[in-house]
């Protein structure tokens, strides 16, 4: 598209607000728009509309009552965020954490970004205008949220991690439920393919659409398979195994041109390869106490502060936590993925037009909600 | 004379009560199909609460549209807004006049009946225009721009391919067009045509894919963002009552109109004949919709100006040197 | 050569998609027309909490120790007691809960030292105004146990 982009007539510029209660700016963005015609100018992403103050209210918390918070940042992917807290606290704390509680925690934090991915799925489709695609992806994520249902108890907002293990054992029935359950996945990919990869109109929305180059990824810190669609093999559960990722055979799948088709296929794959994560783990799957008992009831770290970096679905998130030794956070920063992915937007966008722009910010995949916090 | 007069002015009133009744009864069963339709291929059931398997629902719906206040935003052009949704309608209704349901069944049989829907049907992306136009919100100007370029781009190619049936029968009138298809249907004899029509007509309804003046997840309702109430009923009920005329001009063009297949009429009359196939042709364009993302705005011009539009003209020489030489 | 090709091959591209979605149209929808029709709920269901009735002493244990009220990261419990004299175990009076704001992290169940505490499974919970979301969990339990 950039080839056609001509160098505007400055009295004919409009500025469009899109958002923030547009149907796909996903949540509540507001993208700022200097339009020729329907050519995109500047744009400009003006967030904050959801801001709850999550980083005020840790300091105010002990560390056990922010738990619930963690999950709330990114609803989608609730419980890798809360997995990602429990780790930090877990590693500042020097808290130990029984074998089974680790493969139970990945096997859900795996299938908890399968259904983060399925439903980016659909709703990338749905921007690009395609209903239908979104509600059979709806119908493959409610069975992970049954699964999930049954061993957390909420569909949601997990708060399923605790400190030393998670609050409930899994049963045969969730491993059994799990295992046809990637079967059904998998057994549903060529209608998928069939359906919307091989299209030519799909094929047509997304390709050469919305490049990201890694030198431009760099500068802006994007992450997670935005990153991994421009070429760059990053991802912190190979780069930095946490937990037991360091046991499990997987690939990361990256593209090669870091377009919009590119970012799509990332993401299938990934959903693929997050099937395989779970299915070596619950090969692997030990005996054993799903809960350290012996940990302590109020969790003190020590003086000073951590750094824990961990992959959510949207890529590389960390929690910074800084304690004075009492039972509240001194201070804890979020680095969420979003932000990045969607700062470069504003690089992005320039000369594409506006039902480009749509088909981009789907691809992106941010959660706003996560970038206000 | 006078009666003469006095009978000419009943059929009229008749005809116009007719074609109002079934267009309005028509559009509710169309768009209680469509969500029908769109439910099952969504593995859900759709309405079902209104009306048994919710056939009722439309006209629940109908009443509250009605019930319902009509805002007219403070900066729009007031009179353009409140006539655009008149305007859409009107071309509507006038287009029935000339739809062969049956051997008997016309309103009015013109020799040029093909050329007047299509001369009507040009207008009503005037009105689209207008009501883009007067509500002066920046989505209903872009959503409006863009059904301008579509519908000018994708009348060429759809008549032309209308053209070439024309070339076969030497005629515009649709009975004899229907006539001349009572052992094999046109759109055998010219499949390439028919597709290029059922495209462009796709396209001139603003059905998806090609939905881009009202695209929901670009332009949030396009060219009736700012309608509310039965005014923007009406030009719902006019997008599904243009499908049908669409969908009936197809069936009267390619699909052998009152005719069964080959010839075989199995013992039903022609309007069902009729209805049949035009409904057959109206399930498959929402189950197009269902399925397919929505095109760009420029690929959709690149596929009307570099695709339709040199194979319909293609298929129109191939079609004059064949009748010529043969 | 390749105009023609990509024609072809896009367009039997949409072919095989409209392949699926008739495929599905035929199938049985996988929805449930809800309040015709209930699913069962999953046995790990957290809904508000409740007070357990240990059948040995036929009512519940909580002893206002306030663990919960502590813990509850939104604030929503507040529980009161008595003693009956000074050497016997306090024993709870009044325990309510607000849940318009509980964010049901079930941390409250987990902490609570006499195990009291559980889930409720009722989901259907429609009031009138935002004070019906406060619960009392004591006239509840009164209110099963007639």
């Amino acid at each position: 598209m950039a080839e056609q982009f001509q160098e505007p007539v400055v009295e004919q510029i409009y500025t469009l607000n899109l958002g923030p209660q547009h149907p796909s700016t996903h949540g509540v963005l507001r993208v700022l728009l200097d339009l020729d015609g329907e050519f995109i100018i500047k744009a400009d992403p003006v967030i904050g509309y959801g801001h709850r103050g999550h980083e005020k209210m840790a300091e105010n918390r002990t560390y056990k009552q922010f738990m619930p918070n963690s999950s709330r940042m990114d609803y989608l992917s609730g419980l890798l965020y809360n997995h990602g807290f429990v780790l930090a606290v877990e590693r500042f704390a020097g808290v130990e954490v029984p074998e089974r509680a680790k493969y139970i925690r990945v096997i859900c934090a795996e299938l908890n970004r399968i259904s983060s991915h399925l439903l980016w799925f659909g709703t990338y489709i749905m921007d690009l205008g395609g209903f239908t695609p979104f509600l059979y992806c709806f119908d493959d994520r409610e069975n992970i949220l049954d699964i999930l249902d049954r061993v957390t108890g909420s569909r949601l907002t997990y708060s399923y991690c605790r400190f030393g293990g998670v609050n409930r054992d899994l049963d045969g029935e969730f491993i059994s439920m799990t295992r046809a359950f990637i079967e059904r996945l998998r057994s549903r990919w060529t209608d998928y393919h069939n359906l919307v990869t091989k299209n030519v109109i799909f094929i047509h929305r997304t390709r050469d659409v919305g490049v990201i180059t890694p030198e431009l990824a760099r500068q802006y810190g994007v992450v997670g398979p935005n990153l991994r669609a421009c070429g760059i093999p990053f991802d912190v559960r190979k780069s930095e195994p946490y937990e037991v990722y360091d046991r499990f055979d997987f690939v990361i799948p990256t593209g090669t041109k870091g377009d919009a088709l590119d970012r799509y296929n990332v993401r299938l794959e990934e959903m693929e390869q997050s099937c395989r994560i779970i299915e070596q783990a619950l090969d692997q799957l030990p005996e054993g106490p799903h809960i350290n008992e012996v940990a302590p009831f109020k969790v003190k770290p020590p003086r000073g502060e951590i750094y824990f970096a961990f992959e959510s679905a949207r890529g590389l998130t960390a929690y910074y936590l800084v304690s004075d030794g009492s039972p509240y956070p001194y201070r804890c920063h979020i680095r969420v993925p979003s932000f990045g992915n969607l700062q470069v937007l504003t690089e992005v966008f320039r000369g594409t037009l506006v039902a480009d722009a749509i088909s981009i910010l789907g691809s992106i995949d941010v959660v706003i909600p996560e970038i206000d916090r | 004379m006078g009666s003469e007069m006095a009978s000419d002015w009943i059929r009229i009133i008749v005809g116009l009560i007719i074609v109002l009744a079934f267009s309005q009864l028509n559009a509710l069963f169309l768009v209680w199909l469509e969500r029908k339709v769109a439910g099952h291929i969504q593995l859900r059931y759709g309405p079902m609460e209104v009306g048994p398997h919710g056939i009722l629902q439309t006209i629940a719906d109908g009443i509250k549209l009605v019930g319902k206040e009509l805002i007219t935003p403070l900066s729009a052009d007031w009179k353009l807004f409140v006539i655009a949704p008149v305007l859409v309608f009107m071309p509507v209704l006038v287009a029935f006049l000339v739809l062969p349901f049956d051997e008997n069944l016309v309103i009015r049989d013109m020799n040029l009946g093909v050329l007047l829907i299509f001369a009507f049907s040009t207008l009503s992306v005037l009105a689209i225009l207008a009501g883009g136009w007067a509500a002066n919100n920046k989505y209903a100007l872009l959503g409006a721009i863009r059904s301008v370029a579509q519908n000018v781009a994708y009348e060429i190619p759809l008549l032309l391919a209308v053209l070439s049936v024309a070339l076969m029968t030497q005629s515009l009138r649709f009975s004899e067009i229907v006539a001349a298809q009572c052992r094999v249907w046109f759109i055998f004899l010219q499949p390439v045509a028919g597709l290029i029509f059922l495209i462009c007509a796709t396209a001139e309804t603003n059905r998806a894919p090609f939905d881009i003046p009202e695209a929901e997840s670009e332009l949030i309702a396009g060219f009736h963002t700012e309608y509310s109430g039965m005014r923007f009923g009406l030009f719902f009920l006019a997008e599904y009552t243009n499908m049908f005329i669409v969908s009936a001009v197809a069936t009267a063009l390619f699909f052998g109109g009152w005719h069964g297949p080959f010839g075989f009429s199995f013992g039903l009359p022609g309007i069902v004949w009729f209805l049949l196939k035009v409904y057959i042709l109206l399930f498959v364009i929402m189950w197009v919709r269902w399925t397919f993302p929505r095109v760009r705005f420029d690929q959709l011009m690149n596929f009307s100006w570099k695709v339709m539009l040199p194979l319909s003209l293609l298929n129109l020489i191939v079609t004059a040197a064949v009748l010529k030489f043969i | 050569m390749s105009y023609w090709k990509e024609i072809i091959e896009g367009g039997w591209s949409l072919v095989e998609g409209m392949r699926v979605t008739v495929r599905r149209l035929v199938r049985p929808v996988v929805t449930v027309q809800y309040p015709r029709k209930q699913l069962t709920l999953s046995p790990a269901y957290r809904g508000h909490i409740e007070f357990k009735v240990f059948p040995e002493i036929g009512t519940h244990r909580c002893i206002a120790c306030g663990t919960c009220q502590r813990t509850c990261p939104s604030g929503v419990i507040k529980v009161q007691g008595v003693k009956d004299h000074a050497r016997a175990p306090k024993v709870a009076t009044h325990y309510m809960i607000d849940f318009t704001r509980c964010s049901l992290c079930g941390l409250c169940v987990e902490c609570c030292p006499t195990q009291t505490l559980k889930y409720s499974t009722e989901y259907q919970l429609e009031e009138e105004s935002r004070w019906d979301g406060v619960y009392d969990l004591m006239a509840r339990l009164e209110e099963r146990r007639t």
